[in-house]
């Protein structure tokens, strides 16, 4: 199975909110090890992993042991989203009579191995791959373990068995976030360093600090570290890991428990806990603000785009935004699809190509072979015809389908068949052509409009806010219905472009912090805003929380 | 200092006489064991004396070659050696025999129980030092790698791991069954402080213990012997004698050597 | 009665070899202890098919799981104290619980040698008394203690056959044959090797060689003693002891070790439920072993009265008492 970028974004999200529905309607479970191991699922199962739901016995299937069994409900959520069964089936979590066991059961077609007691699942994941070497198969072995995990010494036994027997048909991907039952995984039993009275962050930033990467190599094995929540990432490390041979590989995936719930994020309290059914709503809206910060490199040095791809990549942006321009759709132009060749191989992180020209279905296959992850065309030079073969060359090719609206364009009537499975959808709002332009004020409305309408018309894409968007508007972008956010000389054109993007993610934050809050409200008045609040435990988010309830007069 | 070549003839005397017990890793031990109860008071065993946790148990006729030697145990409690009723138990009993600080045998134990008396020593400020002994084929019981990540939790300084790293185990080599190697690196990256030294010069180990006892990074250390399972006798320097029984011939003329 | 004598491990290693060339599907596994077990002969004859994991058994166990649900028959062996001993989750979580349909645990075979006492001058440390208790209470575990070699090449065989997680128990020393080599053997069923109707002793393992001795004995003295061999302790055989009960009158259950929770408990729970008999249970008195060398190893059994003299002092008290 391969899906492109956006769809392994949607069904993890989608994955994610079945976690909350099966543990709040279970009233216990274990969200926090299943949100930080969210989108490494997601790249095994959309991407890597060779199945059948309507077969699971098939013979020539991939096999995925969930050795750190108690998130169970983050392999379930998958199952369902992948077809294994109805997504209903969640409700019936952790209930007697039901396959779907407080932790993963063999009595559920589908799941390979009964997890639970930590500690087990290397060895085991070891022994069917050997089984496999031994039938000739090339059956891949897919092993997700915890950090906690990794206390156990039968872990260590597996390792050195592993390096022994020259295991490479199988990856273990270590869900890294930190935390263990009773505490920071640093305070209980250090992998990394122990800890001296800092903060945990601290050990975060420092690289030099991590051990664990050292333990493996020690122990045979070849190392490859990630960032966990980044699917690009983790998916290129399951590539790279697949591709050594003769040795077994691990991916250590640094992550954050509770991974896209403020209030679970990095918060031991959340390894084991259901969420109250009440605040399920909220935190399905929280999931739903997902947000990507797209720098558009056009913005910057026009002769050292290397340079700005760099720049780019040390400020973690989630994409890079690609403006092509021909000088015939748009007055300008910019570079085509060979400079994008080139850049490509500079980072993982997705590409995010808007093709401003004329006749893009005569180019469209130009742009899929220099690896764009997202192509997003003009409606304006495009009809049902051609954008619907534009549309199915990038979806058969893994590729995000994206469509653009300048300012003064509504979506054209022949979009909507479209819409379902639509990816993207670019707003406009400044006239393309060139950076450094500003906001065009009416398209916070536009903009609103358009989400209600594409909503209607079953869209579970995203809308990119393309031109003029600053730290001073991109709140009200977010709040508009816009998920994407391109930024020209606003991000790319700053000295520090990682602390911009910083700062702008921080102002989405805030937005996004006062609708949830709002949301409760609505819901359930001053109590459930209370309830909410009261969540926030870590750090200095109380306080914040609390301040907007104030200025919102609740 | 206690004559290690000593230890190696009551050794053999009691595998000899009794047809059973391990030659291979007793001997390489001899070394380590001369100097350590010629340093420390091993015997004494008092609530925060310093202690001996032999995790290798099945090398225990190495302790009752030193307790003998240093005359704690009675030529006839030597002749007792794995018989029935006997305090010179096949693996080492605290229980049956007073002056063993652990009851081992099962393989990959005796480190954590190591930590515990560490961590007993810590809470009464002594600053007497534990000793454990592994063997290297005990390293790959998980438990080993439990207690290697435990101890720099605690900043057990006052730990001693040596590593009796022959090369040789009940099966074969080591090298071939399950593989240490990079060995210092493995414990290195569990945050030890480790040295890798030979196990059968005497100066060395004493160095390295002198140097390293209550350091201070506060750290455990861990001393890789580099040694050879039956060192002493040359015939017996073979993976084969791990728990071999010598014959009349093989036994006068080992301690005949032992005696050069 | 033959005063042969064999050996269970290279009965188990030569069974080993003669299924592998009959069955590819099965694999091999051991924890350092191969040349021991006689399992390495197998290695030498299959390399491809052998694990030698080295001293680590939890990951042992939970290996050769995965082998086992990938289709293979896995025979995982070291020493009891290793398996059931160190293991018990490994093989609780890992080889008996998962369950898919009608197959129920892993087809692993956990075959062990020094069981009990008879293992000897390694001493109280490797000598597993334990075992039976434990893994008798596992669901889905099976579990046989052959009594000569003869029963374990035999059950060897049967077990490859028989899907599903299996625990057999081989003593380390060389035991006194009881089976020609025409004997059969059937999971869930007992033999009778001696009628009679006065008492019934029932033994397993290396003691049933006593139980024969002591019903010769008694024989003698005008007492008919029932010898049942039970190597099959679960499944156990129902009704081979219900009727024992109702026909002798009393039992007397030997086995090499505790008597609690083991063998002896097992007839107990079977026979106070469907024919109340006196029982008395010979076995380890709830205490570790010790050091005992092979010429001494009778010392250490009469320490805790398992002897075929303590036996037929049983089968005297218990009839005196009828």
């Amino acid at each position: 199975m391969g899906l492109n970028y956006y769809q392994i974004k949607k069904n993890v999200l989608q994955a994610r909110k079945l976690v909350i529905r099966g543990t709040s309607v279970a009233g216990s479970g274990h969200p926090g090890g299943s949100f930080s191991m969210a989108e490494i699922m997601g790249c095994i199962f959309y991407n890597h992993l060779k199945y059948d739901p309507k077969n699971p016995e098939w013979e020539d299937r991939d096999k995925l042991i969930l050795s750190k069994g108690h998130a169970s409900p983050g392999l379930f959520s998958n199952m369902a989203v992948a077809g294994y069964f109805e997504e209903s089936q969640l409700d019936t979590l952790r209930q007697f009579g039901s396959k779907l066991q407080g932790h993963p059961d063999l009595k559920c077609p589908g799941v390979e191995f009964c997890g639970g007691s930590l500690g087990i699942g290397l060895s085991y994941s070891i022994g069917n791959a050997l089984a496999a070497k031994l039938d000739g198969k090339d059956t891949h072995i897919f092993t997700v373990m915890g950090d906690g995990e990794s206390d156990e010494g039968q872990v260590w036994e597996a390792a050195m068995t592993a390096a022994k027997y020259n295991i490479d048909n199988l990856t273990l991907i270590l869900d890294r976030n930190f935390i263990q039952q009773d505490s920071y995984t640093e305070k209980i039993m250090p992998l990394d360093e122990t800890l001296e009275g800092d903060e945990l962050s601290e050990m975060w930033r420092d690289a030099s600090r991590w051990k664990t990467g050292d333990k493996w190599r020690s122990f045979g094995w070849n190392v490859i570290e990630v960032d966990g929540h980044r699917i690009e990432q983790i998916s290129n490390a399951i590539s790279r890991a697949k591709s050594v041979k003769g040795m077994p590989s691990i991916i250590i995936a640094r992550t954050i428990k509770g991974k896209a719930v403020e209030h679970m994020e990095d918060n031991p309290q959340w390894h084991g806990k259901a969420p109250n059914p009440e605040l399920v709503p909220i935190i399905n809206q929280e999931l739903d603000s997902q947000f990507m910060i797209a720098p558009s490199i056009i913005a910057g040095d026009m002769t050292n785009l290397e340079n700005e791809v760099k720049h780019c990549d040390d400020g973690r942006a989630d994409y890079i935004h690609l403006d092509v321009m021909d000088g015939q759709f748009v007055p300008n132009s910019t570079f085509d699809y060979t400079k994008i060749k080139e850049l490509r191989s500079l980072t993982l992180i997705p590409f995010d190509t808007h093709l401003m020209i004329n006749e893009p279905v005569k180019q469209i296959q130009n742009y899929i072979d220099a690896g764009s992850d997202i192509v997003t065309v003009h409606t304006e030079v495009c009809d049902e015809s051609s954008f619907g073969e534009i549309h199915d060359l990038l979806k058969s090719n893994k590729v995000s389908v994206g469509l653009a609206i300048n300012p003064d364009t509504p979506m054209p009537e022949w979009s909507k068949k479209f819409i379902p499975t639509l990816d993207q959808v670019i707003v406009m709002s400044v006239v393309p052509g060139k950076s450094g332009q500003k906001y065009i004020e009416n398209t916070h409305e536009k903009t609103k409009n358009l989400m209600s309408s594409l909503k209607e018309n079953n869209f579970t894409g995203y809308i990119e806010a393309d031109g003029g968007v600053t730290l001073d508007n991109i709140g009200q972008c977010f709040a508009d219905g816009a998920r994407a956010f391109v930024g020209g000389s606003a991000i790319i054109g700053q000295t520090d472009v990682r602390l911009v993007i910083r700062e702008f993610r921080n102002q989405v934050l805030r937005t996004r912090r006062k609708l949830l809050i709002q949301k409760a409200n609505e819901l359930g008045g001053t109590e459930l805003v209370n309830k909410w609040i009261d969540l926030h435990v870590l750090g200095k988010k109380k306080d914040e929380l609390t301040q907007i309830a104030t200025e919102l007069g609740y | 200092m206690i004559n290690p070549n000593n230890l190696r003839k009551h050794v053999l005397r009691m595998v000899f006489e009794k047809k059973s017990g391990h030659i291979g890793g007793s001997f390489s031990l001899a070394e380590l064991i001369s100097y350590l109860y010629s340093n420390f008071d091993l015997v004494s065993n008092e609530k925060n004396s310093p202690k001996l946790i032999l995790s290798k148990g099945h090398s225990v006729p190495i302790l009752y070659a030193v307790l003998y030697e240093l005359k704690k145990i009675t030529d006839h409690e030597l002749s007792l050696f794995r018989e029935i009723n006997s305090p010179l138990q096949g693996h080492p009993d605290k229980h049956k025999l007073k002056f063993l600080h652990a009851t081992t045998g099962s393989l990959g134990q005796g480190l954590s129980i190591a930590i515990g008396h560490a961590l007993g020593q810590k809470i009464q400020n002594s600053k007497n030092p534990i000793f454990c002994i592994l063997g290297d084929g005990e390293m790959q019981e998980g438990q080993v790698w439990e207690g290697f990540m435990l101890a720099p939790k605690f900043k057990l300084n006052n730990l001693i791991t040596f590593i009796d790293y022959n090369g040789a185990q009940s099966d074969g080599l080591v090298s071939d069954l399950l593989d240490l190697e990079p060995l210092k690196q493995k414990i290195t990256s569990f945050n030890w402080n480790v040295l890798s030294i030979s196990g059968h010069n005497l100066e060395e180990i004493e160095n390295s213990v002198n140097a390293n006892i209550n350091n201070q990074y506060e750290k455990p250390t861990c001393i890789i012997l580099n040694t050879k399972k039956g060192h002493g006798v040359s015939f017996m320097e073979s993976p084969e004698w791990h728990a071999k029984v010598p014959n009349e011939e093989e036994y006068k003329k080992a301690i005949e050597e032992l005696s050069c | 009665m033959s005063t042969e004598f064999g050996d269970m491990r290279t009965a188990y290693g030569k069974a080993l070899i003669e299924l592998g060339e009959q069955n590819k599907n099965i694999v091999v596994l051991g924890a350092d202890t191969t040349d021991s077990l006689k399992t390495s002969g197998f290695g030498k004859q299959f390399p491809e098919r052998f694990f030698n994991v080295g001293i680590a058994e939890a990951n042992l166990v939970s290996v050769a799981a995965g082998l086992a649900y990938s289709g293979k028959i896995s025979f995982a062996s070291t020493y009891a104290i290793f398996l059931p001993g160190r293991c018990v989750d490994q093989i609780r979580n890992s080889i008996a619980y998962p369950s898919r349909g009608e197959k129920k645990g892993l087809n692993v075979k956990l075959v062990t040698s020094h069981g009990g006492l008879s293992v000897g001058a390694d001493g109280g440390s490797h000598q597993t008394i334990e075992d039976i208790a434990i893994m008798r209470v596992i669901p889905n575990m099976k579990v046989l203690i052959p009594a000569d070699a003869v029963a374990v090449s035999k059950l060897t065989k049967n077990i490859a056959q028989t899907y599903g997680p299996f625990y057999m128990r081989m003593a380390r020393s060389k035991v006194s044959t009881v089976y020609s080599n025409s004997q059969e053997f059937e999971i869930g069923k007992g033999i009778t090797l001696r009628d009679g109707n006065d008492c019934t002793i029932a033994a397993t393992g290396i003691t049933v060689k006593m139980a024969l001795d002591a019903a010769e004995k008694l024989q003698q003295g005008g007492i008919s003693c029932r010898v049942i061999d039970c190597f099959t302790i679960k499944p156990i055989d129902k009704d081979i002891l219900e009727k024992a009960a109702r026909e002798t009158g009393g039992i007397v259950t030997c086995e090499e070790h505790n008597i609690l929770g083991g063998f002896g408990s097992a007839v107990s729970e079977v026979v106070s439920e469907l024919y109340p008999v006196p029982i008395r249970r010979i076995g380890a008195q709830d205490m570790f072993g010790e050091s005992a060398r092979d010429s001494e190893i009778h010392q250490l059994f009469e320490k805790h009265g398992i002897t075929s003299i303590n036996i037929e002092k049983n089968v005297k008290d218990i009839r005196s008492k009828q």
